[in-house]
């Protein structure tokens, strides 16, 4: 029985909300957790956070929230969460996090300024960039997932 | 430092409230895996997913609104004792976050074994109270320190 469930366990998790809940929701929170001790420790936080509206910032949080738990919910759907083999497929999904996450940021942007051509600009000049950020993110965290993941089965046994 | 609107008053009602759910679920999920039956395993493990679906929700509120709650402060934001107590604060929210994620993790595979680790989740549940009750005091701190 339980070599059934270790079986189980290694499965893709495509029916498995639970986990992609925590994961994205793990992984929001750290995303804003982590830069904003970095920001404050060299001051630049005040000058920042000054810049955006309470409403567009916690709709932006909110927007990197939901792209989160489907990008997770996709990169669990194709993943068996036991080996490294589950790093490749969490730095494609977190490029598209990153860049499904510009296209919002622009488009506040475009609704805030109004200037169709400077959007562009942003979203063309940004892609790029911001895939390459979300491939090193999500490389990360598919590493700490895996270690959070084995870590959690070990424990979770008696 | 901006004066404070009917959309920051929010923000800190939203942040109170998703600290009280997270650490009164805390309490709750602890005071279960302590007093429930040791042959119900069940009952612990359907408390845990139940809480850990809902941690995971308030601990996204509780980042989203303190982001909101400094927006309010800045560009001001106080440093000194202030910063201190900020900076502490933050670094146990990281460990609240991993250890949380872990504890999660847990509760998973627990809900998938066949003799599941209620001690472990128990201690889990502890660690989780006594962790967000400090995030606790470090905001007193901030606010009236």
């Amino acid at each position: 029985m339980a070599e059934d469930a270790a079986d189980e366990a290694s499965e893709p998790s495509e029916s498995d909300p639970f986990l992609a809940w925590m994961l994205a929701s793990f992984h929001t929170t750290t995303l804003l957790v982590a830069p904003l001790l970095g920001l404050y420790a060299v001051d630049a936080l005040g000058s920042l956070l000054q810049g955006v509206h309470t409403a567009t910032g916690l709709g932006l949080y909110l927007a990197l929230w939901g792209l989160t738990f489907w990008t997770n919910r996709r990169w669990l759907a194709g993943t068996r969460l036991d080996g490294w083999g589950a790093v490749v497929p969490g730095a494609t999904w977190g490029a598209v996090t990153g860049v499904g996450f510009l296209f919002v940021l622009v488009a506040a942007v475009g609704v805030i300024v109004g200037e169709p051509v400077l959007v562009a600009a942003l979203a063309l000049v940004g892609a790029p960039v911001a895939a390459l950020v979300g491939v090193v993110v999500g490389a990360g965290f598919a590493v700490l997932d895996l270690l959070v993941v084995t870590a959690g089965r070990r424990l979770g046994t008696a | 430092m901006v004066p404070l609107t009917a959309t920051h008053l929010f923000v800190r009602w939203l942040h109170l409230l998703a600290m009280g759910v997270a650490l009164g679920g805390s309490v709750l999920a602890w005071g279960v895996s302590r007093v429930a039956d040791a042959a119900d395993p069940e009952t612990r493990l359907a408390v845990a997913r139940a809480y850990e679906v809902t941690f995971w929700g308030a601990l996204g509120v509780l980042v989203m609104t303190g982001v909101g709650n400094l927006g309010a402060l800045a560009p001001a934001i106080p440093r000194n004792r202030w910063g201190v107590a900020f900076l502490v604060k933050l670094g146990l929210l990281l460990v609240v976050l991993i250890g949380s994620a872990v504890r999660t993790a847990t509760v998973r595979a627990a809900s998938d074994a066949a003799t599941p680790a209620t001690t472990t989740l128990q201690r889990g549940y502890a660690l989780t109270t006594l962790a967000l009750a400090a995030v606790v005091a470090l905001a007193a701190v901030m606010a009236h320190g």
